[in-house]
This record gives structure tokens, C-alpha cells and sequence, in this order.
């Protein structure tokens, strides 16, 4: 095993036992002032499982638990952060032949995205992505949507 | 990729040669056992490849029809030209070869008994009928399967098992007799 | 059913290249337990083959070749096909019947109607392609690093490529750089 597999196994198991702890008290963090510190630490072991969850071909569980990293509280400021995950979670699917599992990845946690920056982003990789799937008019829709965002700023 | 390319994507179109010049170029090199000839017949094929691409339907057979047009430069040139003859020494412009070209990391002693291998193997190779020799060249070094090649060489798969297996036994016989030498 | 040596002898090739259907492989393979000169053949045969497919050299396509091709392919003309619009005219005679209708329906509804829904569809058509070009140079880059490195890890460790499983392991992309660890520094 490579040095850097084994810098994310370890990171995966700590991840796992910080998660296995944190995880099933996710309601109470909701609830609670949230640690920042805390969060963005678990999240960077749950990108560990997810990408060792991919490496490994496991894709449904690795969407299962890509999404939870953005079910987690997060303050506003760290939306850009969240968008490159996202972004680059989707594209580790795609890459690996598994695009319908990354267009779900985008349409899943789109919600939590405030900006009209982030969104349109977002609408527009999901175009992409369908674009690939050889679904072209689904795409042109995205991006239709991407570009509304774009010229208006406005979200109905 | 192959979509892309047939919209006249060159990035697409180069990603396409990245994946598949390596294996035609070494088909036609064992082919026609000349590596300057081998390096221009494959520029050729992926030119006509780039011409003709929007004629292939079905993109799952690319492979096959690459290797079809491959084939048939082939035997263009080997209509214009005499036979090779068995040589042990085939070089590029530059004196080395194949096996230098192929690998220049490994330390001399290695280098020199990987030369001689592929010497022995290139011979043994060059000395079957073309028409043995194409199949041989694809299954054993290519890797293709027998389906593939039967589409290559317009043949049926029966013919091809047939060819293959004469060939391999040619070449066992022929490989042994080099290395008792 | 058993197999007779002759037909064994017939099939070894295919069988070595598991090029067999699972009953006459299995059928063969009974035969090798049970007669030492076929199986002496089969070793010889499949040694061989190992010989020849472990030091037949490979030659590297040289820079030269692609660089000489794309200067040819630059002065081909562009394949049919190759822009957005003209896509919606191929050869399908159902998409160029269903267009021609289409064309007719938007017409009966007036030309200024037409032009307008022309020009937006045709800037929605530039912005898709802006960003499609945009993410299709970023795939490519990922493409040509994953097979840079596998040529590496087969000069530099043979049998490397069998010992990983990990696609990842030849590639560079976004997310492999963890956002939440790199910014959390």
C-alpha cells in the first residue's frame, strides 16, 4: 500500500470513530451553537471514507456518505469550501463512470446553497454532467437555469 | 470521446491516438519489422482513422476498425516491397532498438538479455506467414480476443482459432530451437 | 462426454486464452488431468506463450508522430457534423422530419417569434459550449496524467498495475486535494 493510501486509511479510521460518535448525535448539533472546528475536522475524515469508499468501487455507499457531509451544520462563510466538495465529489462519480450517481449528488444537496454564485455553479456542472449522460435537452435545461440565475440573481 | 472526435474535437481526437497508437504501432511493427515504417504507417492510419471516423456506427467497434485500417497499410506496403527478411538487428535511424527503445531504464545487463529475448521473439515472429502472423501478432501481443480479430481480418472465428493455434505451435516450435542454439 | 486427444490438441491454444465456452474448457481441462501428453503439450504451449508475451518489447509511439499528424489533420477539412446546429440535421430521418415539422409550426406562429427564440437558443447553445469546452480540457488533462502515470508505474514497477486497484492512484483530480484539510491549515 502507498504511503498516501495509508495516510487516508488512518484518516478514514479516525474519521470513522469520530463519526460513529458524532453521527448518531447529528440532531443535537443541529440544535446546538456548532463547533466549527469540529465539523470541518469530520469532514475532512468523511472525504477520506468516501474517497477510499471509491477507490474501492463502492459507489452507492460512497453517495451515501458523501451526503452527509453537507447534511451537517455549516456557518454561511464556508459555502465556497462546500461547492468545491461537491464539485469535486461529483466529478470522482463521473470519472469513475458512475455520472447518474453524481447528478444525484448535485440535485441532493443543491438546497444548501444560498448564493446565487454557488447554484449556478452547481446548475451548471449538473448540465455537464447530463450532457455526457447524452441527455442533451435535460442539460440545455440546466443550464437555462444556470444562465436565468446568472443574468437575474433571483431563485423562485 | 469517440462522439467528440467525430465532431472534429481534436482533444478528443488526441485522447483517442493516447489510447491506441501504442498497441497499432506495435502491430504493424511486427508486421512489417521496420521501426521507421511502423512509426509512418501508424501517422497514416490515424490520419485516415481522423477522415473516416464519422463512418464508423457503431462505436464499440472502434477498436477492431482501427485496427482493420492499421492492417490494411499493412498490406498495402507489403505489396510495393519485398518480404523482410529475418533480422535480428532491425534498428531505427538512430541504431537502437526496439527492446532499447521500449525500455531505456533497465541497467545494461538486463538491457542486453531483454535484446536478445525480443531478438529471438521478433525473428521467430517475422519468419510465420503473414497470414499466421497477423494473428499470432494479435492475440499473443495485442491481446485481443478472438471475436476482435476475426472482425480485424475478415475471417471466421472458426479460421481464426485454427490460424492462432497453428501459429502459437510455429512459434513454440521455433522459439525452442532458438534459445537450445 | 470425454474428449479425445486429437481434439484436445486442436483446442489448447483457445484454451490458454480462455477463449473456450465453460463445458468444452471443462471438458478439456478433465482430459489434462488424466493424459500426460497432452498436458506436456498444454505446458509447452502455454510457456510459450508467457515467453513471449513477458519479453516481446513494446515501442513507444515517439512525439513526433502525433505532432506530424495534427499538422495533417489541421489542413483536413472540419468532419460534417462538427457544429452545434448542423447536429440537429444528421442522418436520422426521423430527427430531420420531426425537425422540418417543427420548423413549419414555428413559422404558422410568425417569423419575429422565430428570430427570437433562434437568437436566445443559440446564446443558451454558446454558454453550454463555453463551459462543456471548459470542463472537457479539464477531463482531458486528468486522461493524460492517468495514462502518464501508468506508463510510469509499468517502467518503474513491473506487475505494478496488477497490485492497485485504485483508479485515483493515476489521477489528479480536485477532490483528491481534501478542501476541509487543505484550508483548515
Amino acid at each position: 500500500m502507498r504511503s498516501g493510501d495509508m495516510r487516508s486509511l488512518r484518516l478514514a479510521i479516525a474519521g470513522a470513530v469520530l463519526g460513529t460518535t458524532l453521527f448518531p448525535t447529528m440532531p443535537l448539533l443541529r440544535a446546538q451553537t456548532w463547533d466549527l472546528n469540529k465539523t470541518r475536522s469530520v469532514a475532512e475524515s468523511q472525504h477520506e471514507i468516501v474517497m477510499i469508499l471509491i477507490r474501492k468501487k463502492e459507489f452507492d455507499k460512497a453517495a451515501e456518505e458523501a451526503n452527509k457531509i453537507f447534511k451537517m451544520k455549516w456557518p454561511d462563510d464556508q459555502e465556497p469550501v462546500l461547492l468545491k466538495e461537491l464539485k469535486g465529489l461529483a466529478d470522482q462519480f463521473h470519472l469513475n463512470q458512475q455520472s447518474a450517481l453524481a447528478v444525484r449528488l448535485l440535485e441532493t444537496n443543491i438546497s444548501i446553497f444560498k448564493t446565487v454564485k454557488s447554484k449556478a455553479a452547481i446548475w451548471k456542472e449538473k448540465g455537464y454532467l447530463l450532457e455526457k449522460m447524452g441527455q442533451h435537452d435535460k442539460a440545455l435545461d440546466c443550464f437555462r437555469e444556470a444562465q436565468r440565475l446568472e443574468k437575474n440573481g433571483i431563485h423562485p | 470521446m469517440i462522439e467528440r472526435a467525430k465532431k472534429g474535437d481534436i482533444d478528443a481526437y488526441q485522447s483517442i491516438y493516447d489510447l491506441f497508437s501504442r498497441k497499432v504501432l506495435n502491430f504493424i511493427y511486427r508486421m512489417v519489422a521496420s521501426i521507421e515504417e511502423a512509426e509512418d504507417l501508424t501517422q497514416e492510419t490515424f490520419v485516415t482513422v481522423y477522415q473516416k471516423l464519422e463512418s464508423l456506427k457503431d462505436d464499440d467497434k472502434f477498436e477492431p476498425w482501427l485496427f482493420r485500417i492499421a492492417r490494411n497499410y499493412v498490406y498495402q506496403k507489403y505489396r510495393k516491397r519485398v518480404p523482410p527478411t529475418v533480422s535480428v538487428d532491425s534498428q531505427d535511424e538512430e541504431g537502437r532498438s526496439a527492446s532499447e527503445l521500449a525500455d531505456e531504464r533497465k541497467d545494461p545487463q538486463e538491457e542486453f538479455q531483454a535484446e536478445e529475448l525480443d531478438d529471438v521473439i521478433r525473428a521467430v515472429v517475422l519468419e510465420l506467414p503473414e497470414k499466421y502472423r497477423e494473428v499470432f501478432v494479435l492475440s499473443a501481443i495485442q491481446d485481443l480476443s478472438y471475436q476482435e480479430i476475426a472482425e480485424i481480418v475478415g475471417r471466421s472465428l472458426a479460421s481464426v482459432k485454427t490460424d492462432i493455434h497453428r501459429a502459437r505451435l510455429q512459434v513454440r516450435k521455433r522459439v525452442k530451437e532458438y534459445l537450445k542454439a | 462426454m470425454t474428449m479425445d486427444c486429437q481434439q484436445c490438441s486442436d483446442d489448447l491454444t483457445a484454451y490458454i486464452d480462455g477463449e473456450l465456452d465453460e463445458s468444452a474448457a471443462r471438458q478439456l481441462k478433465n482430459h489434462l488431468e488424466t493424459c500426460d501428453p497432452c498436458r506436456a503439450e498444454y505446458e509447452e504451449l502455454r510457456d510459450s506463450a508467457t515467453f513471449v508475451s513477458e519479453h516481446a518489447a513494446e515501442l513507444e509511439p515517439v512525439p513526433e508522430i502525433w505532432n506530424n499528424l495534427r499538422s495533417r489533420i489541421a489542413e483536413l477539412p472540419a468532419p460534417a457534423g462538427s457544429s452545434g446546429v448542423s447536429r440537429l440535421l444528421v442522418m436520422n430521418r426521423w430527427a430531420a422530419m420531426l425537425a422540418t415539422v417543427a420548423a413549419m409550426v414555428v413559422l404558422a406562429l410568425g417569423l419575429w417569434g422565430f428570430e427570437r427564440y433562434e437568437q436566445s437558443r443559440s446564446e443558451l447553445e454558446s454558454y453550454m459550449n463555453e463551459y462543456i469546452q471548459m470542463r472537457t480540457a479539464q477531463e482531458r488533462q486528468y486522461e493524460l496524467q492517468m495514462i502518464q502515470e501508468r506508463a510510469n508505474a509499468l517502467q518503474n514497477e513491473p506487475g505494478a498495475e496488477q497490485t492497485t486497484d485504485n483508479p485515483f492512484a493515476d489521477m489528479r483530480p480536485v477532490a483528491l486535494t481534501n478542501p476541509f484539510h487543505v484550508e483548515a491549515r
